[in-house]
């Protein structure tokens, strides 16, 4: 695994819990789509029923870029270089989606600051679902 | 247990709180014990803080499970854990290290862990 040279602090103090959401980790085998197909042909029973199938959000990280839904929101350095911890232009292209679960795909690489802000993000546009998306070991 | 620098867990009282902070390479489990049996006041409980170097280049993981093994075994009902990195930890590592806190090669550890930020 490639490393970088790091500087470890030695802050004694435990840190409070800030931005915590729950994550589950999901392990699928190949690339994933937010609205998966049937996996067969097959005629689904009627029903009366109005309520909606769940709706997932893909949002995806990158060294270069945040996308939603496959497309590109915001830039990554950007985001990474500011104190801030809002990434605006993924906050304004949440609010025009509805609110739902969202699943995180993530490059190995993408450092974990920037993973905060886009989960600080979504936390402040109302998407407290969060689900990470891996990929399994087992199909390797 | 695997890893350098702790200062042992004692073998009393259940978790009342158990974070995993990551600078780095490096890995501390900070886990709040209570020292009885009943419901603990603040003076009850004694805060340990095991220190997890890197294992050559990587995050020891395995010394990372082996100390939550033991917690775990102290607070069997115990789902819980906090992991706080730092932001340079990486989401491969960020992965990595929620696969360990959820499960050994003995079965289920923590398996709903929480992020959180170091300050």
């Amino acid at each position: 695994m490639r490393r970088r040279s790091r500087t470890p602090t030695d802050a004694a103090t435990l840190a409070p819990l800030v931005d915590v959401l729950t994550l589950v980790l999901v392990a699928l085998l190949l690339a994933f789509s937010s609205d998966p197909p049937l996996p067969v042909a097959l005629t689904l029973p009627r029903s009366t029923a109005t309520e909606e199938v769940p709706r997932t959000l893909a949002v995806d990280l990158t060294p270069r870029g945040i996308h939603l839904q496959g497309h590109r929101v915001a830039g990554a350095a950007w985001y990474l270089e500011r104190t801030d911890d809002l990434v605006e232009g993924l906050h304004a292209a949440l609010q025009q989606q509805p609110r739902g679960r969202v699943l995180l795909r993530m490059d190995a690489e993408v450092p974990y600051r920037l993973v905060r802000k886009v989960l600080f993000t979504l936390e402040q546009a109302g998407f407290s679902q969060v689900t990470l998306v891996a990929e399994s070991r087992t199909s390797l | 247990m695997a890893g350098s620098g702790q200062e042992g867990l004692p073998g009393t009282g259940a978790v009342q709180r158990l974070q995993v902070e990551v600078r780095g390479l490096s890995l501390s489990v900070v886990a709040e014990l209570r020292q009885t049996d009943v419901t603990a006041s603040e003076a009850d409980t004694e805060t340990r803080r095991v220190a997890l170097p890197p294992r050559g280049q990587d995050l020891d993981l395995a010394g990372l499970q082996a100390t939550l093994r033991e917690l775990k075994r102290l607070d069997p009902g115990r789902v819980r854990v906090s992991l706080l990195p730092d932001d340079e930890v990486t989401a491969g590592d960020l992965v990595a290290l929620l696969d360990a806190v959820r499960a050994d090669g003995s079965g289920s550890l923590f398996p709903s862990p929480m992020l959180g930020a170091l300050p």
